[in-house]
C-alpha cells in the first residue's frame, strides 16, 4: 500500500497555476526525493498533502485515504520556513508541539529526553528558544518532526544550518527510519544528499511532472557512451575505439566513437597493459541533469 | 475538542508566567490601593486630625480679619461667624498696623459709597489668592445678614434657599454622597479599568497570533490542528486570563472599599453596587468576544506583529467613545446618549459598567444589550473564523481598513 497517493492534483492561486495535474506515489520504506527549482509547486504539493491547502481538483490518499485528525498525529513535518514559540523555554515549546501530534505529556517528555541527549540540546531545556543558536533551533524542529515516531516524514531542506557533523547525524537517523519502514519525502537543493539517500525521485517544474522514477533508472536514462576509468598506471596517449580522454579528479572520462562498445575499450585497456581499479559507465551527477532538464524547459517557454 | 484543550492550556500557562503580565497583574491593583488609601486618610482625618492635617495649612500665623465700616454697614454679626475671627476697626491706620504686626491675617476697608457700588477692598500682608477666597466669603455673609436687618431667618432662607431631597424610585437604590472625591473617581476607575481588560487581552490574542505568523511557526501548527481549533483555543485562553485579570482587580476593588469602609472611613454609599461583579463578568465576556474575535481577524490578516499593532487603533476607536463622554454619562447615566451607547456592542460594555458605577441601570437594557452581544459575536465569529484558513494564516497582506473589512465578510473557506 502507498503511503502517499496523488492523482491528478491542481491548485491555482489567483493567476498562478501552482500545480497542474501531479500524479505521484510515495512507497513505505523508501526516501524519495521532492525536486524542482523556485517556485515549481513543492511546497504547495506539500501542502496539499498534509491537508492545510485543499486541491482545486484531483485526490489525494494518503496512509490509505483522505487525511483525517487522526493521520495528522502519524506525520512529521518540516517545514522550508523554520520557527519555534522564540519566548518560551526550549522544553515547554517541544512538549506543546509534541502534545499536538497527540502524545501524551508525560510519554512527549521522556522521549523528548532522548532526543535532545541525543543532539545535545538537553542542557539547554530551559533556556528560552529565541536563546538557542540557528543550528541548535534547526536541531529542535527537527526533534518536533521525528518525536512522535510518524509513520511519513516530510522535511523541507533538513541539512540547512547543520555543521557537517550534524549533517551526518541526521542523515543516519534519516536512513534508520527509512530502514524501519517510514515513508520519508525529503525536498531539497543540495543534489549531492539526493543523490546519497533518496530512492526515487520526482522533479516538478511550474506544477507539472517532469522526471520520476528511481534515481538509477533516471541516471541510466540520461547516462551518455562514456566510461569512467581510474588505472593504476598512465593510459596510452590513444586507445582504439576512444576519441577523446579528459582527465577530472584524478579519473579519467574516455568519450566513445560512435559504434564502439565498452566491452571492446575494456579489452583493448588490458591489451595494452593498463592495470585498472574502475571501469564503469558514465552517469551524469543528478545536479547536472536537473541543470539540463530546467534549463530546457525554459528554453522551450521562451520559444 | 483535546487539541483545542492543549492550544487553550499552552497558550494560558505561556501569558500568565510571563513576568510583565505579573508585574501588571500586581501593581494595577496595587497603586489605586495605596492613591485610595491616602485620598480616603486625607477625608477621614479632615475633622480628626493626623495625615490630613499634612494637607492643612500651617497654623503658626494669625487667623482673625478686621474690617473698617466707612459705609455703616454692619452693626453686628451673624451667631454663625465667630466673633473673635472678625474685629472691627475705627480707621484704616489702626487696621494697617494690626496686620504689620501680625495681629491680623488682613483687613477689609468697606467703602462709603458701597451701597451704590458694592465695593470692599481687602488689604494684606502677602499674596495668598485661596485664603482670601475663604474669608471673602465670610464677610459677604456678615453683609448680607446687615443688609437683611440682622433678620436670622431671612438670613438663612437666603443662604440655603432650596432643600430638595431626591428619592430614587428603582430598587436598590443607595443615595451617593458626592462630596467624598472618591464619589467622582470610582466610576472612571471602573470605566477605565473595564478598558483596559478588554482591550489588554484582546490585544493579547491579536498579537499571539501574529506572533505565530512571524515566528513561522503557524507552518507546524497547520500540519497539526485545524485553524478553528487553533482560533478557539486561543480565544478562550486569553479570555481566561482577562476573566482572571478582572476578578482579581474588581475583587480586590471591592474588598479595599469594603475594607475602606472600616477603616478607610469610606462611606458605605461610595461602595461599589454588589451587582457589579456578575455583571461586570458578563459584559467583559461578551466585551472581549467582540474586540478579541476583531483582533484574531487582523491577528490572522496582517503578516507581523508590527503590521497587527499599527491597525489596532481603528478596533479601539469605538471602546474610547464612552471613555471619552465618561464626564456626560456619570452626569446624566440614564440619559438617551448613555443608553444609545449602552445598545451599541462596541460601546455597551464600559458604558454600562461606568453607568452601574453611578446608578442602577434599568434591567431591560442590560438584557437587550447582552443580546445584542451575542448577536455580533456570532456573526463576527463567523466573519473571521473564515478568515482563519491557511491561505491567510500563512501569508499576510499590509493592514488597510477597507481591505481588513472586505476580507472580513467575504472571506471564503478554502
Amino acid at each position: 500500500m502507498s503511503i502517499i497517493e496523488t492523482v491528478n492534483i491542481s491548485k491555482r492561486f489567483g493567476d498562478v497555476q501552482a500545480v497542474e495535474n501531479l500524479s505521484f506515489e510515495v512507497q513505505p520504506g523508501e526516501i524519495f526525493g521532492l525536486l524542482g527549482p523556485n517556485g515549481a509547486g513543492k511546497t504547495t504539493s506539500i501542502r496539499m498533502i498534509l491537508d492545510i491547502f485543499k486541491p482545486d481538483k484531483g485526490e489525494i490518499r494518503v496512509l490509505g485515504g483522505p487525511m483525517t485528525d487522526e493521520k495528522k498525529n502519524r506525520i512529521g513535518y518540516l517545514p522550508e520556513e523554520r520557527g519555534l514559540y522564540q519566548e518560551i523555554p526550549l522544553e515547554r515549546c517541544l512538549i506543546f508541539l509534541a502534545a499536538l501530534k497527540g502524545m501524551e505529556e508525560g510519554l512527549a517528555s521522556s522521549k523528548l529526553k532522548d532526543y535532545m541527549e541525543h543532539f545535545d540540546l538537553y542542557q539547554y531545556r530551559d533556556k528560552k528558544v529565541k536563546e538557542l543558536s540557528k543550528g541548535m533551533q534547526q536541531k529542535a524542529q527537527l526533534i518536533t518532526t521525528l518525536v512522535h515516531d510518524p509513520e511519513l516524514i516530510i522535511i523541507d531542506e533538513p541539512f540547512t544550518s547543520l555543521d557537517p557533523v550534524n549533517t551526518e547525524m541526521v542523515k543516519d537517523m534519516l536512513q534508520s527510519k527509512r530502514d524501519e519502514g517510514k515513508a520519508i519525502i525529503m525536498s531539497t537543493h543540495q543534489m549531492n544528499q539526493v543523490e546519497e539517500l533518496c530512492d526515487r525521485i520526482l522533479l516538478i517544474d511550474h506544477g507539472h511532472r517532469v522526471l520520476y522514477g528511481t534515481l538509477q533508472e533516471i541516471q541510466k536514462d540520461f547516462a551518455s557512451q562514456d566510461i569512467m576509468v581510474t588505472p593504476l598506471s598512465s593510459l596510452p596517449d590513444a586507445i582504439e575505439g576512444v576519441r577523446e580522454i579528459r582527465k577530472t579528479n584524478g579519473r579519467f572520462r574516455l568519450v566513445l566513437d560512435e559504434m564502439a562498445k565498452p566491452n571492446l575499450i575494456l579489452k583493448n585497456l588490458i591489451n595494452s597493459g593498463v592495470e585498472l581499479t574502475e571501469f564503469e559507465n558514465a552517469v551524469p551527477p543528478l545536479n547536472e541533469i536537473f541543470i539540463k532538464f530546467v534549463k530546457e524547459l525554459e528554453g522551450e517557454e521562451d520559444d | 475538542m483535546k487539541k483545542t484543550w492543549i492550544v487553550l492550556k499552552t497558550e494560558f500557562i505561556n501569558t500568565v508566567t510571563r513576568r510583565s503580565f505579573l508585574l501588571t497583574l500586581i501593581l494595577v491593583p496595587l497603586v489605586p490601593a495605596i492613591i485610595l488609601g491616602v485620598v480616603s486618610l486625607i477625608g477621614s482625618d479632615s475633622q480628626s486630625g493626623g495625615i490630613g492635617q499634612i494637607f492643612q495649612p500651617s497654623p503658626g500665623g494669625p487667623v482673625t480679619d478686621g474690617y473698617v465700616d466707612l459705609a455703616g454697614v454692619i452693626e453686628q454679626l451673624p451667631p454663625d461667624i465667630n466673633p473673635d475671627s472678625l474685629n472691627e476697626y475705627q480707621n484704616e491706620e489702626a487696621a494697617k498696623e494690626a496686620v504689620m504686626s501680625d495681629q491680623l491675617r488682613g483687613y477689609y476697608k468697606i467703602h462709603t459709597d458701597f451701597l451704590e457700588t458694592g465695593q470692599i477692598t481687602y488689604y494684606r500682608k502677602d499674596f495668598n489668592p485661596f485664603s482670601a477666597m475663604e474669608t471673602t466669603t465670610a464677610v459677604e455673609r456678615v453683609i448680607r445678614y446687615n443688609l437683611l436687618g440682622a433678620n436670622l431667618q431671612q438670613y438663612e432662607a437666603l443662604s440655603d434657599p432650596v432643600q430638595v431631597n431626591t428619592i430614587d424610585l428603582a430598587p436598590d437604590v443607595e443615595e451617593r454622597d458626592t462630596s467624598n472625591p472618591l464619589a467622582f473617581y470610582l466610576p472612571y476607575g471602573v470605566s477605565m479599568l473595564f478598558y483596559v481588560i478588554i482591550i489588554t487581552s484582546a490585544s493579547l490574542l491579536m498579537s499571539s497570533i501574529a506572533k505565530e505568523k512571524e515566528n513561522r511557526v503557524m507552518e507546524i501548527l497547520m500540519s497539526s490542528v485545524k485553524p478553528i481549533q487553533l482560533f478557539t483555543g486561543k480565544i478562550f485562553a486569553l479570555g481566561l486570563v482577562g476573566l482572571l485579570q478582572m476578578v482579581l482587580w474588581m475583587g480586590s476593588g471591592l474588598l479595599m472599599l469594603r475594607l475602606g469602609g472600616t477603616t478607610l472611613n469610606i462611606p458605605p454609599s461610595l461602595q461599589l453596587p454588589a451587582g457589579l461583579l456578575p455583571w461586570g463578568i458578563a459584559f467583559f465576556i461578551t466585551g472581549y468576544l467582540v474586540y478579541a474575535t476583531i483582533m484574531a481577524g487582523i491577528g490572522a490578516f496582517v503578516p507581523n506583529l508590527k503590521e497587527a499593532s499599527q491597525a489596532t487603533f481603528y478596533v479601539i476607536a469605538p471602546i474610547l467613545i464612552p471613555l471619552m463622554l465618561v464626564g456626560v454619562i456619570i452626569e446624566q447615566p440614564n440619559a438617551t446618549l448613555p443608553t444609545i451607547l449602552s445598545l451599541i456592542p462596541f460601546t455597551a460594555p464600559t458604558t454600562i459598567m461606568t453607568r452601574m458605577a453611578v446608578s442602577p441601570v434599568p434591567l431591560w437594557q442590560l438584557l437587550v444589550s447582552i443580546a445584542l452581544l451575542i448577536l455580533t459575536i456570532l456573526l463576527l465569529i463567523r466573519s473571521v473564523a473564515g478568515m482563519f484558513r491557511a491561505q491567510t494564516l500563512l501569508t499576510g497582506s499590509k493592514f488597510s481598513l477597507g481591505l481588513f473589512i472586505k476580507t472580513l465578510f467575504s472571506a471564503e473557506r478554502t
